[in-house]
């Protein structure tokens, strides 16, 4: 079959059904090389492009597309060849297969056109990547806010202390200076003091004034360290606090806060700083307790006066032993071992609650098993008498 | 001229005991307390002019006794002897007269604070 299919012999050239007419033979020869170069060309360059771009989707099927023309190609070349050999047999095998590999791609176009359609266009690709640049720019400028926010509250913060510590400093150094300054002008006026001790006693008496002067301007610096005061609402200003507090592991927050806004007047950053003392207390508490489940909850409700709110801090860390008592609230008065407190916490909160025109008490938690804790309570005058009474507690 | 009736409350004693020791040369009857409970309780059984007070102390601090005390007499005198930012001792005011004294003292300050509120 294939000996009789390659034997040329009864064949004569296709040339000769033109007549061997040169005008027909070189429309036919140009034609053909032309069609042919140029499908020749066309795998070479869809071979460097597979080459290239590693990351095409469906190589395959640029080799197919290749193989195809490149058949389509060497038909037209064979249709020269036969203008002098009647080299049919060849032409024909070519065009078969050219035929096979045409049908493959036809084929296989189709099923594939979804997918190719599905991928996305460099535009859809350019498109997304600026959407995605945008957001790492907006990303930038948020983390640059977050960061100037906390800059701006570690600044507060920090004057908020500042001022709170030079008012403790004003007050304890002066007990001293007054005993000395109360002490020694009664000396003078006695009476038979020889002309050189009243001398020394009124040397002593003027540099405790000037003591009493700088204790002034400490003063005065810790009023302007913490600021004017202003209005504004207590249940946000714990809400937030408690919002970035950590517990202990295992620890629990119940909170029972009002839904309206409850107003007071002060400084914003005093008032946190005294809470923020009062939830650091309860959580070291906690920590050091052994004792079940370790629990805090806080809870606003409005004070016993009317025209107050109180802020309960209730935890299980025990409790404060007895022979403390009030002097819990004193400076440098701890239960804490030296490394973990300092025993300013609560007198700082105590002197806070203070100046907003309050107070901050204490109470210790029993239940039949003996003591369970220790419940804070800090009870503030609401900025406004119109402002809205909380509901009573439940009994 | 009966002299005039001082209840006081300071728990520092050695501050205590010269303020007592002067007023009372100076012409003032004095009622001594450790604290606000203590003057407090003074107050149930003793009259008094005019009250002066150290802001904090122990059991019951200067504040809380000025707020229980106007329960019982809205326009009582008040001399307010503080360590701390007068101005922060503002919120004190009441309907009654006050006078606000930073530590330290001098006696004639006292002395003429005590009978300003009196006075008033």
């Amino acid at each position: 079959m294939l000996a009789s299919v390659l034997d040329t012999g009864d064949l004569v050239p296709h040339g000769v059904c033109l007549l061997w007419r040169p005008e027909l033979l070189w429309l036919h020869i140009l034609s053909d090389a032309a069609t042919g170069l140029a499908y020749w060309s066309i795998p070479i360059a869809l071979a460097v492009l597979v080459r290239r771009r590693r990351d095409l989707a469906f190589p395959w099927a640029f080799d197919l597309f290749g193989l195809f023309i490149l058949l389509c190609g060497a038909t037209h070349f064979a249709g020269i060849w036969v203008l002098w050999f009647p080299d049919y047999e060849i032409e024909g095998v070519l065009k078969a297969l050219t035929a096979v590999v045409s049908v493959a791609t036809a084929v296989v176009v189709w099923p594939l056109l979804p997918k190719v359609l599905a991928l996305p266009s460099p535009a859809e690709l350019a498109t997304a990547n600026t959407a995605l640049v945008q957001e790492v720019q907006e990303r930038r400028e948020a983390e640059a806010r977050l960061r100037a926010a906390q800059h701006d509250l570690v600044e507060t913060a920090r004057r908020a202390t500042l001022g709170t510590v030079c008012a403790g400093v004003a007050h304890e150094m002066s007990q001293p200076v007054n005993v000395i300054s109360l002490w020694v002008e009664r000396a003078r006026t006695l009476g038979d003091v020889p002309a050189r001790v009243d001398r020394a006693l009124g040397v002593v008496l003027e540099q405790t004034g000037r003591l009493g002067l700088l204790l002034d301007r400490i003063r005065l610096l810790s009023r302007q360290a913490n600021g004017e005061g202003q209005i504004f609402d207590a249940v946000a200003a714990t809400s937030a606090l408690l919002d970035g507090t950590e517990l202990p592991p295992g620890a629990e927050l119940s909170l029972n806060l009002p839904q309206q806004a409850l107003p007071v007047r002060g400084s914003l950053q005093q008032f946190t700083e005294a809470v923020g003392h009062l939830v650091t207390n309860a959580r070291e508490a906690l920590a050091n307790t052994r004792r079940g489940r370790p629990q805090l909850a806080v809870e606003i409700t409005h004070g016993t006066e009317p025209g107050t709110l109180a802020i309960e801090l209730r935890d299980t860390g025990g409790g404060v032993p007895g022979a403390l008592g009030q002097r819990i609230f004193e400076p440098f008065v701890t239960t804490k071992p030296l490394r973990e407190g300092g025993g300013l916490g609560l007198s700082i909160a105590a002197g806070i609650a203070h100046s907003m025109g309050g107070r901050l008490d204490y109470r210790n938690l029993e239940d039949e098993t003996g003591p369970v804790g220790a419940a804070f309570r800090l009870t503030l005058p609401l900025a406004s008498p119109l402002a809205s009474p909380l509901e009573p507690p439940a009994a | 001229m009966r002299a005039i009736r001082v209840l006081m409350a300071e728990d520092e004693v050695l501050a205590a005991e010269v303020l007592e020791e002067a007023l009372s040369a100076a012409g003032f009857a004095i009622l001594a307390a450790v604290d606000g409970q203590a003057a407090l309780d003074l107050a149930d059984h003793h009259g008094f002019d005019v009250l002066l007070t150290d802001l904090r102390m122990p059991r019951m601090d200067g504040g809380e006794l000025i707020r229980l005390l106007r329960l019982r007499r809205p326009n009582l005198p008040v001399v307010v002897m503080t360590g701390y930012d007068p101005e922060e001792a503002r919120l004190l005011e009441g309907p009654g007269p006050l006078r606000l004294l930073s530590k330290p003292l001098r006696i004639d300050q006292v002395v003429a604070a005590l009978v300003d509120v009196v006075s008033h």
